[in-house]
């Protein structure tokens, strides 16, 4: 014999057959999330264990089991509060049949049992779809990340790839088992347990719900002049059911909070792609470079048949320049600009300069454009700095024509400037080799390191051309490299795409949690209070202006989540810059178009809500409803 | 051995200047097979007195003892449990579980229990309620004095000490008003089945052996009715 309370539990899920589905889908969702972390988790301890070892793997290990940690926690946290409002929803419904349950002689336990075994058989459902639509999440994320990681694994052309792969983890899909289960029969638990506790006399005479808790609901002034008495009706019902809304602001609030990291993560990541190989027009870097401590200086000829052997490769443009490093100068305040000065001191030490020597043919070109004949020195006067947290770029030397003394191993030389070139007139290639803030072309320097900055039509052919003649030209103390930029940018994109694509994932995943709760909320609220619709259209009340008033309400909670989401969201993307950069490397920019894009989404949710709420508004009789209210 | 003794009993709901006395010192015993009218205006404490006896409600002084047991010494499980097998109520507004047939309805309280009724005693109800045809109905799908009649089989099902109906007959046209009555006299006369019935409808309470008049929570009058 089946048991009487499996059996109205069942019914009472039959009975509500769409608010079942969205819950089954609710909890499905939240299920879907905590598998795919999980999974996502095991993937990458696999990943961890194939490119570091077994042995070094307890260091990546708390890392991710962490972060899959707090993922998780975030995920329980809103299903609980969405999932435990529908088992409230349907619970509160129900109120006056668990009084007369209670009153022909039910216990408190058998009230629990119903309400505990709606969630078993929703779980029974819900959590198997959920654990698959999981699994395929994870399948899919995890191809779509190694597809991504393709062209990282041929740039580092070390034998060493990385690869991400589908992992079936029974331990991992275990506690995704267990935590799902769990969070079904807390969120059901929390209004069983209510729902038990109310006398069976209150329940009959519905009278818990709706007690008066002493404080009178009252609306804003404001709110009935914007939006009449329909609005103030609004704002009193949400204060009245805050409960019913509270699921709807929490989840929407995660929504926008997450929303508005991830826009800023994706805006830092874009950053820091752009960043990195910002203005220059090439497609290769190549250096070659003598360890000064063990040799003299590169010898200049060479180098210049070198340029001249890499030149050599078809559709080839090639930037060169010789790089000394090894001179240091004391310079004095009456040297620099204000500028410089606030954000530099000089001190009793030396500091560093930079002496480049640029190819022949771009030397030439930059003596032209400062107008002095070839031979001559060339203060390079611009560099950049974050300043008031702003990237900007200024002149940090008062050039006069001046000469400077510089120093290398203890001996002064003098180093005479001839002429200056300022902003956009130095070459981006030349400001990319060198980071200091003092850089002279100097055209016979002795140079420990050349940079060439190439740009080929067939990067991949010109990269094996570069690296066999550079082996050929290799001395002993010498060493080489030579980068795609192409294969590095694309694979930082892809890197980015990649994270990107988990983070607006995850996103969408909450929100859509979110908006069945909101729907669930609704149609709940539609239902329990068609009695109060009916009286108020009795009295005059349009349909129309039901209708407004269910608009407004949302509008309003939309409103709230936005009122605690905003600023939260501000606070959490601040601190994800802060921690996630290196300090002063790159401003923070506020992302007003994610912040933009959050509040259409917010508000888009509230007007299907509404839509939804409005085609939910039965066009019955009205005394039907009143008098069907009063019975059963 | 009276089945029902109502002894000083008291209820007051609210605090302090709010204070309203719903029952004052209420006492009196009922005979089993006793039919006991139970009258008087709106607020004189009918409901409330039902619900104590019921014991869906607990009050603020006195004791309720039914079949010779103090319902109120006994913890809210071990309550529930003595109300499905020994009291049954029925109310004005029928208050059946909607998604239950009626027949479900009927046998809720043996369902609670884990029994299930005996298939005989079943069939004669289900015959003496006119419902045999409309069993497998949902409340939804019944009339209301069909509602009533399966909320009196649920009541009586599980041959309770104490049937205890609020204005039964309150929602109800005098056609199916007089109907019910009749079940409930067939049930009182047929199977000695003790009977208080609350009413204000003074046409009602004179088809009861004994009349109870409230008035300000107190009993003041308890009179025998004439054959």
């Amino acid at each position: 014999m089946k048991s009487i309370t499996a059996n109205l539990a069942r019914s009472q899920l039959k009975n509500n057959r769409k608010r079942t589905v969205v819950t089954i889908i609710g909890i499905a969702l939240s299920v879907a999330m905590i598998t795919a972390v999980f999974g996502f988790s095991a993937s990458g301890i696999n990943t961890m264990r194939n490119l570091a070892g077994e042995e070094n793997l307890s260091n990546y290990r708390p890392v991710l089991v962490s972060l899959s940690a707090v993922l998780g926690t975030i995920i329980i946290l809103s299903s609980i509060v969405v999932i435990s409002n529908a088992f409230r929803i349907s619970a509160s419904e129900r109120m006056r049949q668990f009084g007369i349950l209670k009153s022909v002689g039910a216990t408190k336990r058998q009230i629990l049992k119903i309400v505990l075994q709606e969630g078993l058989f929703l779980s029974l459902v819900a959590i198997p779809a959920g654990m698959i639509a999981g699994l395929l999440v994870e399948w899919l994320g995890t191809s779509i990340g190694d597809a991504l990681l393709a062209p990282m694994n041929k740039l580092l052309n070390t034998g060493l790839s990385i690869h991400m792969q589908f992992v079936l983890s029974w331990e991992s899909l275990l506690l995704a088992l267990c935590l799902s289960f769990a969070t079904v029969m807390v969120s059901a638990y929390i209004p069983a347990r209510k729902a038990a506790r109310i006398p069976a006399i209150d329940a009959i005479r519905l009278t818990q719900e709706v007690k008066p808790t002493g404080r009178k609901p009252r609306a804003h002034k404001l709110v009935r002049l914007l939006f009449g008495f329909e609005g103030t009706l609004a704002a009193k019902s949400i204060r009245r059911s805050r409960r019913s809304y509270r699921a709807m602001v929490v989840a929407l609030t995660i929504s926008v909070v997450l929303f508005l990291i991830c826009g800023s993560l994706d805006a830092q990541l874009a950053m820091a792609v752009n960043q990195t190989y910002a203005n220059i027009d090439a497609t290769s870097i190549l250096t070659f470079s003598v360890n000064q401590s063990d040799s003299g200086p590169l010898d200049a000829d060479s180098m210049q048949a070198l340029t001249d052997k890499l030149k050599e490769y078809p559709d080839t443009q090639l930037y060169g320049v010789g790089i000394d490093g090894t001179h240091t100068i004391r310079i004095s305040e009456t040297a620099l600009t204000d500028t410089m000065l606030s954000s530099y001191e000089p001190g009793q030490t030396e500091d560093g300069i930079i002496l480049l020597a640029p190819d022949p043919e771009h030397y030439a070109e930059l003596c032209q454009l400062a107008g002095v004949p070839v031979g001559s020195n060339i203060l390079l006067n611009s560099t950049q700095l974050v300043i008031n947290e702003k990237q900007t770029e200024f002149q940090p030397v008062r050039f006069s024509g001046q000469t400077l003394t510089v120093y290398h191993n203890g001996t002064a030389t003098a180093l005479p400037l001839d002429a200056q070139l300022t902003g956009t007139q130095v070459p981006q290639e030349l400001l990319f080799v060198s980071e200091a803030a003092l850089i002279v072309v100097v055209p016979d320097t002795e140079a420990y390191m050349y940079v060439w900055l190439g740009n080929s039509l067939d990067t991949t052919g010109f990269t094996e051309y570069a690296e066999t003649v550079m082996y050929d030209f290799r001395q002993t103390y010498t060493s080489f490299s030579v980068t795609d930029i192409t294969a590095v940018t694309d694979m930082t994109r892809s890197l980015t795409k990649l994270i990107t694509i988990f983070l607006y994932g995850f996103v969408a995943m909450l929100s859509l949690i979110g908006l069945t709760s909101v729907i669930a909320a609704i149609s709940a609220n539609v239902r329990l209070r068609a009695r109060e619709f009916a009286v108020l259209q009795s009295v005059g009340m349009t349909t129309s202006g039901v209708r407004r008033m269910l608009a407004l309400e949302s509008i309003m909670s939309a409103f709230k989540a936005l009122l605690y989401g905003l600023p939260l969201g501000t606070l959490a993307m601040y601190l994800t810059y802060r921690s996630v950069t290196i300090k002063d490397t790159y401003q923070f920019i506020y992302p007003w178009l994610t912040a933009a894009e959050a509040v259409a989404a917010v508000f888009l949710i509230a007007v299907i809500a509404t839509q939804y709420a409005a085609a939910k508004l039965r066009k019955g009789n009205i005394m039907d409803v009143i008098r069907a209210s009063e019975g059963v | 051995m009276s089945i029902l003794e109502v002894n000083k009993l008291t209820k007051v709901y609210g605090k302090d200047d709010a204070q309203v006395k719903a029952l004052d010192n209420v006492s009196f015993t009922v005979e089993k097979g006793e039919f006991v009218a139970i009258v008087g205006a709106s607020g004189s404490g009918k409901s409330t007195l039902m619900h104590l006896i019921g014991g869906v409600d607990r009050p603020t002084a006195g004791r309720v003892m039914v079949d010779g047991m103090d319902i109120f010494t006994q913890n809210e499980s071990s309550l529930a449990i003595f109300r499905r097998r020994n009291i049954g109520l029925i109310y004005q507004f029928y208050n059946l579980i909607p998604t239950l047939t009626a027949e479900e309805n009927i046998i809720l309280p043996h369902l609670l229990d884990k029994r299930r009724p005996d298939p005989e005693k079943l069939e004669e109800m289900l015959s003496l309620l006119e419902l045999t045809d409309r069993r497998h109905h949902l409340p939804g799908q019944l009339s209301g004095g069909q509602q009533q009649r399966v909320s009196i089989g649920r009541a009586l099902i599980n041959d309770p000490a104490v049937v205890l109906a609020d204005e039964p007959t309150g929602n109800l046209d005098s056609q199916k008003s007089h109907n019910i009555m009749e079940l409930l006299k067939l049930f009182n006369r047929q199977y000695h089945q003790t009977l208080l019935l609350i009413t204000h409808d003074e046409k009602i309470a004179l088809q009861a052996d004994r009349i109870l008049t409230l008035e300000d929570g107190r009993i003041i009058r308890d009179e025998a009715v004439r054959a």
